[in-house]
């Protein structure tokens, strides 16, 4: 893959943190999309009441019981982990520049970010049958290390999210953001997988990629298709009908991943094979959980 | 229809192409997706989509077949044929005057032409008619798989001495009657008979007329035109190029005849017409003796003008072998045309018929020529010495040369304008000299018996009077000095006047007068000639104009087509992408 974060791009990215930074700035590390407001983030203990603590943490339950101040405290290691769960299926081979490519584009993005803004970064992903992680990378000067593991990662075979995340889960690995970048056709799995993953310990963005070919198929006529990943064929005649049919379908498809996010909690973007990287970034950070995006 | 490029039509070879193409085309189009699950059971669904896919694309080829096939018509350059009836009818016209009787070790020019004549023959479709048309106008129409060379030599004996000049009026006034004229003629250098053949093919002209020369001395005429079996290369060549250089003229076929060297008692030297206006080399050499007579037969053919420096200077040592051998006794020199000069070095001009009959001016071996052609009249200088063994030197006896030196330039200003008659010192010798207003000039003067008159040669570089004319002038001059009547030029014959020679287009009238009126070229050809310098063949003419018109529009009208079934092929792949 190759890498398009050259030393202009280094400088667009620097931008947006900046801009990030004074717009979303949140409870520790500011990767927005992950909830902040503690109702997910895992709770440690009460601890009594200092002055110049905030007092959106005091607990007014307690206060109201006890008549004294308790601020609550939630895990700040957890915070500052993330986890980048790019989609290496051979699903994310299709499209022109490739979903792989863009995916990995955009993870570099965000770990840039994530690094800037003091999380600890890993990358999740498998070879062979096992789970694997990349070193943890901190400090922003680790970003290049960083793109450098992900321009090393090997092509996964199909389900090989899924795969991830429930190696994650079992694992010892400590909790934190995930950040899942894939085209989501594995939706059974992945729905199976993801399902509480944020209860756990575990928030959770997914980003739903498609190839611009996938979102508007530009054939028509007699056409073979090809399953990616299964290899199966079928011939189809593609015509405008046939094209509206499938546009319909996609959209129902995107609808039942906006929904099961809703449901658990997960952020959900949508973006496309094709748009800038930064123009993805500002979409996908400003997302709250369950944002269905503006391409779906 | 006939086609102006018919090789092209194996283009249409490409329509299987055009089709294998398309249903290349038809094949299922791979496509790699990142999931099938989106086009689940669309094979199963009613798909109306196809069956209006499968005519549009049928209409897709069919349209593309089409536009090819018109573009391919269009490029094969299909002309209209409704002013060319089928079978054709050819007219193969045959020179059998007198120089066609030479004869060579191969036979004499009249079974070249024949020779020519059977191979063209052997060329046509058995449908066709073929009038063949000999000398005086005996013709016979014939199939071309009737007994042609009984025919031929019926022909040739019928007539042994025909004025080609008269054959071609004939087949000029007859030109209804034909779709295509081939003349075989050795050409010999007159004007007129160049001029009418030359109106033959312009009035005749069908979208082209095809001249062609193969390297053995033969050029032929195909859908029409002239053939000529030259005497000399370079006659051909001029005549090829006065027909060619119209621009009408297209050479579209050749035909490969190979017609063995001719004339080989005489060695013959043509002179290209990069020498024109260069001292003229003619090479002599032991080889070139003849040994049947023991002599050095030479003739020199050349352009005019072109000085002729080699009697006496350039080749000393030649004059003076011949002249010690006693093997030379008779020189003749011979200004015969607007177009080319011959001299004549031999002693054998017997063998020569054409000669018998053309005036001659006949010098001793220290004649001197200067400037023969270059638009001024010839002089000759030097004494003269006769040889009585030679019957046609009894032509010129009277002649007494050193008094041509009288000629004298006039200015004259075309038909109906009088010309005064010059005589010589003795009031014997006629000169006529005329410049035209344009600059060319015509000479006529000389001598002859053929009408109990006396008549001489000519020549002139005036574009409208060709030597046709320049003759006939000559021949009223002599007729009207001899009387001692005035003459009168005109281009419409006299009422109520005699004809004495020729007819109405080119003859002498005496008047009630009893003077004497030329006509030199009626009045129809003349304007013909005169408009604009143009050749009455040119593309400019009327008829040639509409048959390109018409040509060229039964060619637009199938790049039309192809264009428009092109931009429907077009419109249509255009609308299904929208």
């Amino acid at each position: 893959m190759k890498f398009p974060f050259n030393e202009e791009f280094l400088q667009r990215l620097e931008r947006m943190r900046q801009v990030l930074k004074s717009t979303l700035s949140g409870e520790g590390a500011g990767l927005h999309p992950i909830p902040q407001s503690g109702e997910a983030a895992p709770f440690r203990k009460h601890r009594s009441y200092v002055p110049g603590d905030e007092f959106r943490h005091i607990d007014w339950n307690l206060y109201g019981r006890l008549d004294r101040f308790f601020v609550r405290e939630f895990s700040r290691e957890a915070k500052q982990r993330l986890y980048l769960v790019p989609d290496l299926s051979p699903s994310m081979s299709v499209g022109d520049p490739a979903k792989r490519d863009q995916a990995l584009r955009l993870c570099g993005a965000i770990g840039y970010l994530g690094l800037a803004w003091g999380f600890k970064v890993r990358i999740a992903y498998t070879r062979g049958d096992g789970m694997l992680l990349t070193d943890g990378r901190s400090g922003e000067r680790a970003v290049f290390q960083l793109w450098e593991d992900l321009a090393h990662l090997p092509n996964a075979s199909p389900s090989a999210v899924s795969h991830v995340l429930r190696s994650l889960q079992g694992s010892s690995a400590e909790d934190g953001q995930i950040w899942i970048v894939s085209d989501g056709w594995d939706v059974e799995s992945l729905h199976k997988v993801l399902r509480g993953l944020p209860g756990r310990g575990y928030p959770t963005a997914f980003l739903q990629l498609l190839a611009e070919e996938e979102v508007f198929p530009p054939y028509d006529g007699r056409v073979r298709l090809t399953d990616a990943e299964s290899g199966d064929e079928r011939i189809l005649f593609v015509g405008p009908e046939e094209r509206q049919h499938y546009s319909n379908r996609l959209k129902q498809f995107t609808e039942r991943w906006r929904a099961f996010s809703t449901e658990q909690q997960i952020a959900f973007g949508f973006g496309t094979n094709r748009e800038p990287i930064d123009t993805l970034l500002y979409r996908l950070l400003a997302l709250r959980p369950a944002d269905t995006g503006e391409r779906a | 229809m006939i086609w102006g490029a018919p090789e092209l039509l194996y283009l249409l070879l490409l329509l299987p192409l055009v089709v294998m193409f398309s249903l290349w085309r038809l094949r299922p189009r791979p496509v790699t997706v990142g999931s099938l699950q989106l086009w689940q059971d669309f094979v199963e669904r009613p798909a109306p989509i196809r069956r209006l896919q499968r005519p549009r694309f049928t209409l897709l080829v069919l349209l593309q077949v089409m536009a090819l096939s018109a573009l391919v018509l269009a490029l094969a350059h299909p002309q209209p044929t409704r002013d060319v009836p089928e079978p054709l009818r050819w007219s193969i016209a045959i020179d059998v005057s007198d120089s066609m009787f030479l004869h060579g070790e191969s036979g004499s020019r009249l079974e070249e032409a024949k020779t020519a004549a059977i191979k063209i023959l052997d060329e046509l479709p058995e449908s066709d008619l073929v009038r063949l048309v000999i000398g005086s106008g005996v013709s016979r129409e014939m199939s071309p798989g009737d007994a042609r060379q009984e025919l031929f030599a019926r022909g040739a004996r019928g007539e042994s001495v025909v004025q080609p000049l008269a054959l071609l009026r004939s087949l000029h006034d007859n030109r209804a009657t034909f779709d295509r004229f081939i003349w075989m003629s050795d050409h010999e250098p007159r004007g007129d008979v160049e001029d009418i053949a030359l109106i033959l093919v312009g009035e005749r002209l069908d979208n082209a007329a095809i001249v062609s020369v193969d390297d053995a001395g033969l050029a032929e005429g195909g859908k029409l035109g002239v053939c000529v079996v030259a005497t000399a290369a370079v006659q051909r060549e001029l005549l090829l190029e006065r027909i060619s250089g119209s621009g009408a003229v297209e050479v579209v076929s050749r035909f490969s005849l190979t017609i063995p060297e001719r004339t080989p008692k005489w060695a013959s030297v043509d002179v290209s017409r990069d020498l024109v206006g260069s001292p003229l080399r003619a090479r002599l050499s032991p080889a070139d003796r003849n040994p049947k007579d023991d002599a050095y037969p030479l003739v020199v053919s050349a352009v005019r003008p072109v000085p002729v420096e080699w009697v006496g200077d350039a080749h000393p040592e030649l004059v003076a072998a011949l002249q010690a051998a006693g093997l030379v006794d008779i020189r003749m020199v011979q200004g015969l045309s607007n177009t080319v000069n011959t001299v004549i070095l031999g002693d054998d001009v017997d063998s020569v018929p054409s000669l018998q009959m053309r005036p001659v001016v006949v010098a001793g071996p220290d004649i001197v020529v200067e400037g023969l052609g270059q638009g001024r009249p010839v002089v000759v200088t030097a004494p003269l010495r006769w040889n009585d063994q030679h019957p046609w030197t009894s032509v010129v006896r009277d002649l007494d040369p050193p008094n041509l030196r009288e000629v004298r330039p006039l200015t004259w200003n075309g038909p109906g304008d009088a010309v005064p008659l010059l005589t010589d010192a003795m009031g014997r010798e006629l000169i006529l000299a005329v410049e035209f207003p344009s600059g060319g000039s015509l000479v006529a003067f000389g001598f002859d018996t053929r009408w109990g008159i006396r008549t001489g040669t000519a020549w002139s570089s005036e574009p409208s009077y060709p030597i046709f004319w320049a003759n006939w002038l000559r021949l009223a001059v002599g007729v009207a000095d001899r009387d001692g009547q005035s003459l009168r030029i005109s281009d419409r014959p006299p009422a109520d006047a005699e004809l004495l020679v020729g007819d109405s287009t080119s003859g002498l009238y005496r008047l009630e007068d009893g003077g004497y009126s030329a006509i030199v070229r009626p009045r129809e050809m003349q304007e013909l000639l005169q408009s604009g310098m143009r050749r009455p063949w040119s593309p400019d003419d009327g008829q040639s104009r509409k048959i390109v018109k018409r040509a060229q529009s039964t060619r637009m009208y199938w790049v039309v087509l192809a264009i428009g079934l092109l931009m429907a092929t077009w419109w249509i792949e255009y609308r299904a992408e929208a």
